[in-house]
């Protein structure tokens, strides 16, 4: 794949992605917490840089994250598909990611969490984006950003109280 | 709890978790990276696409031509297929392993179509524009350590590559443009009867191609 993209704009994205990739990968893995899926929308999000790469090098890590997300649930059919997979062929990997995840305190507040709040939260206090940059990302209103780290802020002080 | 907090808990805690090894950066070779079922889908779609441009090829052609002049045609007709999932019907007999077809393109009888099994790229796959204006230039590209090889013309935009004892086939991905070939990893499963394909008894495809697609030698 790589070879029928090589030349300087391939290495140098490549570089970028590489010094970017392992927060991405582990804020996807927070998000997902499916290690293939993790692994699988980077790589999908590698592909689409080097196809047609962004615009901008600031905020590479986020737009990283949010082109791996996209493609992570990309297609209507994918819930379903992802369900039979895993019934068919059930991903060991993944409970060790999420007993990895239960014994780490920010893991048990993200468990408490939907999947987008999930996304907004890692995005926020994890990659360090400003809610602007949140929202231009994820192509919503800043407020709803904003509504969406205050119900999600809310769950995680509730729960934690218990599960902390 | 601060929000402030939440912050310090991330960053401490999100960086523990394991990261990948260091060849599982970059997306492997087509061969060997898990195909997404976003792929799974897409792939079948463009399968399916493929057999219904192939049937109502053959189709018209039955129609059109008599036995000899289809076999002087030139025949780009192929459907996609794999030995696992659309499988072979269930009489096929395996076809794979003849060597029949290292020294010349397969075809199949009049009135069947040939079901080839061809690695394709994971996603986004091939991108009409980033291939190679032919198919020697789109196989060289591809394989670049390959330096012999022979080129039998299946007709159309199908070319019929066999190296090193290894099959390929070579074809336009898209709208024809200026860059749209590209060479994959091929293998014939069998010959299908477009009316029923999974249980008329399958032919095994016949080495030669038509009597106007000689071999091209390389290298």
């Amino acid at each position: 794949m790589l070879d029928q993209s090589s030349g300087p704009n391939a290495e140098r994205w490549e570089r970028l992605y590489r010094e970017e990739a392992p927060r991405v990968f582990r804020a996807l893995l927070a998000t997902l917490r499916d290690r293939d899926a993790a692994r699988d929308a980077l790589h999908e999000a590698f592909l689409a840089g080097l196809e047609r790469p962004p615009a901008r090098d600031e905020n590479l890590a986020g737009w990283l994250f949010r082109v791996a997300l996209r493609k992570s649930r990309r297609g209507p059919y994918r819930p379903l598909l992802s369900g039979i997979a895993d019934a068919l062929w059930p991903a060991a990997g993944n409970d060790e990611i999420a007993r990895a995840l239960d014994r780490l305190e920010a893991g048990r507040l993200l468990q408490l969490l939907t999947e987008r709040q999930r996304a907004i939260v890692i995005a926020q206090y994890y990659l360090g984006l400003e809610q602007a940059e949140i929202a231009r990302l994820f192509n919503v209103r800043r407020g709803t950003v904003a509504a969406t780290l205050t119900q999600a802020l809310a769950r995680m002080r509730r729960g934690g109280q218990h599960a902390i | 709890m601060p929000s402030e907090h939440f912050a310090t808990i991330f960053q401490r805690d999100l960086d523990r978790l394991d990261g990948l090894a260091d060849h599982e950066w970059i997306p492997r070779a087509a061969a060997h990276r898990r195909m997404t079922w976003g792929g799974v889908v897409a792939s079948a779609a463009i399968a399916v696409v493929v057999a219904v441009v192939a049937l109502s090829a053959q189709a018209a052609r039955e129609a059109q031509l008599t036995q000899d002049d289809a076999a002087a045609t030139s025949s780009p007709d192929f459907v996609l297929g794999s030995q696992g999932a659309a499988g072979p019907s269930p009489s096929a007999s395996p076809v794979a392993s003849s060597n029949a077809w290292l020294t010349a393109a397969p075809t199949c009888p009049p009135g069947r179509i040939l079901a080839l099994d061809i690695t394709q790229p994971p996603p986004p796959g091939s991108v009409p524009g980033t291939g190679a204006t032919g198919p020697e230039e789109a196989f060289r590209k591809s394989y670049p350590t390959v330096t012999e090889f022979k080129m039998f013309p299946m007709g159309g935009s199908s070319v019929w590559i066999v190296a090193g004892g290894q099959t390929y086939i070579a074809y336009r991905v898209g709208s024809p443009g200026n860059y749209d070939w590209f060479a994959y990893p091929a293998k014939v499963i069998e010959c299908r009867t477009p009316t029923n394909p999974r249980t008329a008894p399958p032919t095994t495809p016949q080495p030669g191609g038509s009597p106007s697609s000689g071999p091209k030698t390389v290298g």
